[in-house]
């Protein structure tokens, strides 16, 4: 070989680039000096690419910061930043049990508090046996006592196994609504508009503490998937393997029959940062299958595949149209 | 506008008129369809060189070719695309230099690329992603460690790290340098998983 591994030298050049860009002093100059450096040749680009890609995925560290954590940076001392952020990081991952692996708790005075990214899943195993496991984007508030047990839904999607013990209730709280467990599997997940109540075994009772509610409380059975808004409760009955599907999140996946497109993107939406729109014109057309929570963009191949949709890219967009 | 699906190794043409294709287009596509491969790549290219340093050497020539490709037309399925490209640069380098064996290359055939589902290798589960992310960054000095932290998760300027870690700009940008080439070196290492099924 003529020269000593050339290649490296490149490596080494581009993340020189990129480190420079981290600071106030990169300008345009520098900025067209590197479109000129990448331009000489595909080995230069390639280096650069591979790096700044790899740059940009930590990206998803900085999802970390909200809500709590922002906190715990803001409170840590400036002479010792990184040990506390870090304790705060590795805190995360001691919570992660069996499958679940992101998410973080936060103790207050009166319980813990768990919650995920966007993206996230996390187990919690209770100290009572039970088990939570939280979806993406969801913050979960826990106070037990020795005569209760008590959670609060504040955002989001969870699954709950519960050991049951009526002599010290479990109780999901989510706004107006209560679901007392009487020794079951169930799954909530409130939205801005609704309450989803889905039950898998056991059973439990769905009830308004509202003091103007109109409503009786209801008693859930297995493969009842129960709908509660402020004024109303609905019950419809789902066949087990549709409420598998409901809860194939738990295994990092999204599974669809006949779903809306439009439905469909909505879902993806949830779990990350790039962000499906349906155009109307394209809505209504239905989907099956199987995609992995992240999996936007191969959602996105699929439509264009099996439609002949337009797939168009606008930065954290990805635009479907006829 | 549906395509047909091509099971062959050429790139499919999309753009009749010959126009090159715009560099955002294939950055986009080469991030998405060519990097996470890197862990079989490498694996290839070890099992064909002496030492790690020039299967490491070996896959950037791959990755210039690709995106050199790529820049005409985006080929229509990126694996099989790839690793024609490592191949024929192993059988130019067997002809020039004697560096691999011949059996290594025609091991390649075995490989059954062509049979492979397309994009198998890019699915990713995003929890595993900040698993893999937490090892990567884990496994990064603590120098280097601290000064991406600072930027990426606290948001700090380089100036604003140079202050907090005590040290001058020049020591950061180098910690930079450094940490970014390991954390591509350890996030490309392994291969993305697909979930299970439930």
């Amino acid at each position: 070989m003529s020269d000593a591994l050339p290649n490296d030298a490149i490596e080494a050049r581009a993340a020189d680039w990129l480190a420079r860009q981290q600071f106030e002093s990169w300008n345009e100059a520098d900025a067209e000096r590197l479109e000129a450096w990448l331009a000489e040749s595909d080995n230069h680009t390639a280096a650069y690419w591979r790096l700044k890609a790899a740059f940009g995925r930590t990206d998803r560290l900085a999802a970390l910061r909200r809500p709590m954590m922002q906190r715990a940076a803001s409170q840590a001392s400036a002479r010792k930043p990184w040990t506390l952020l870090y304790a705060a990081v590795a805190a995360l991952v001691v919570l992660a049990v069996g499958g679940g692996i992101w998410g973080y708790q936060a103790l207050t005075p009166d319980g813990r508090t768990f919650a995920t990214p966007v993206g996230g899943h996390m187990t919690v195993k209770l100290a009572d046996g039970s088990v939570i496991e939280l979806n993406t984007d969801t913050v979960l508030h826990t106070d037990f006592t020795p005569e209760k047990r008590a959670v609060q839904l504040v955002r989001g999607e969870a699954y709950f196994q519960v050991e049951h013990n009526a002599a010290r209730p479990f109780t999901v709280t989510v706004g107006d609504h209560r679901i007392v467990d009487l020794g079951t599997k169930f799954f909530v997940r409130r939205s801005a508009e609704q309450l989803d109540v889905a039950l898998m075994e056991g059973s439990a009772r769905l009830e308004s503490t509202s003091a103007s509610a109109q409503t009786r409380p209801t008693v859930l059975m297995p493969g009842d998937f129960a709908v509660a808004t402020a004024t109303s409760i609905g019950v419809s009955r789902k066949k087990v393997h549709e409420l598998a599907d409901d809860l194939a999140w738990r295994s990092g996946m999204l599974v669809f029959h006949n779903a809306r497109l439009v439905d469909a993107a909505a879902q993806f939406n949830r779990y990350g940062d790039v962000k499906l729109v349906v155009s109307d014109s394209a809505s209504r057309l239905t989907i099956n299958g199987a995609f992995p929570t992240n999996g936007a963009d191969d959602f996105a191949g699929v439509a264009h595949e099996i439609f002949g949709l337009h797939v168009d890219r606008r930065g954290k967009d990805i635009v479907l149209s006829r | 506008m549906a395509e047909t699906p091509m099971n062959d190794l050429n790139a499919t043409e999309r753009n009749a008129a010959g126009e090159p294709m715009p560099t955002s287009e294939v950055e986009a596509w080469f991030v998405r369809e060519v990097l996470p491969l890197e862990a079989s790549l490498m694996r290839f290219l070890q099992s064909a060189c002496r030492n790690a340093q020039e299967a490491a050497d070996l896959r950037q020539d791959v990755y210039a070719g690709v995106i050199a490709a790529a820049r005409k037309s985006l080929p229509d399925r990126a694996k099989p695309f790839v690793f024609a490209t490592a191949r024929n640069l192993l059988i130019d380098r067997v002809r020039h230099e004697r560096v691999v064996s011949i059996d290594t290359v025609s091991d390649l055939d075995e490989l059954g690329l062509v049979a492979d589902e397309p994009g198998q290798d890019r699915v990713l589960i995003a929890r595993d992603e900040l698993r893999r992310l937490r090892t990567a960054i884990d496994a990064l000095p603590a120098k280097c460690r601290e000064a991406i932290v600072l930027r990426r998760i606290e948001g700090l300027s380089g100036r604003e790290i140079a202050q907090r870690m005590g040290i001058d700009e020049s020591t950061v940008s180098h910690h930079i340098n450094n940490g970014v080439r390991i954390l591509a070196e350890k996030l490309y290492a392994e291969e993305p998983k697909r979930g299970n099924k439930p």
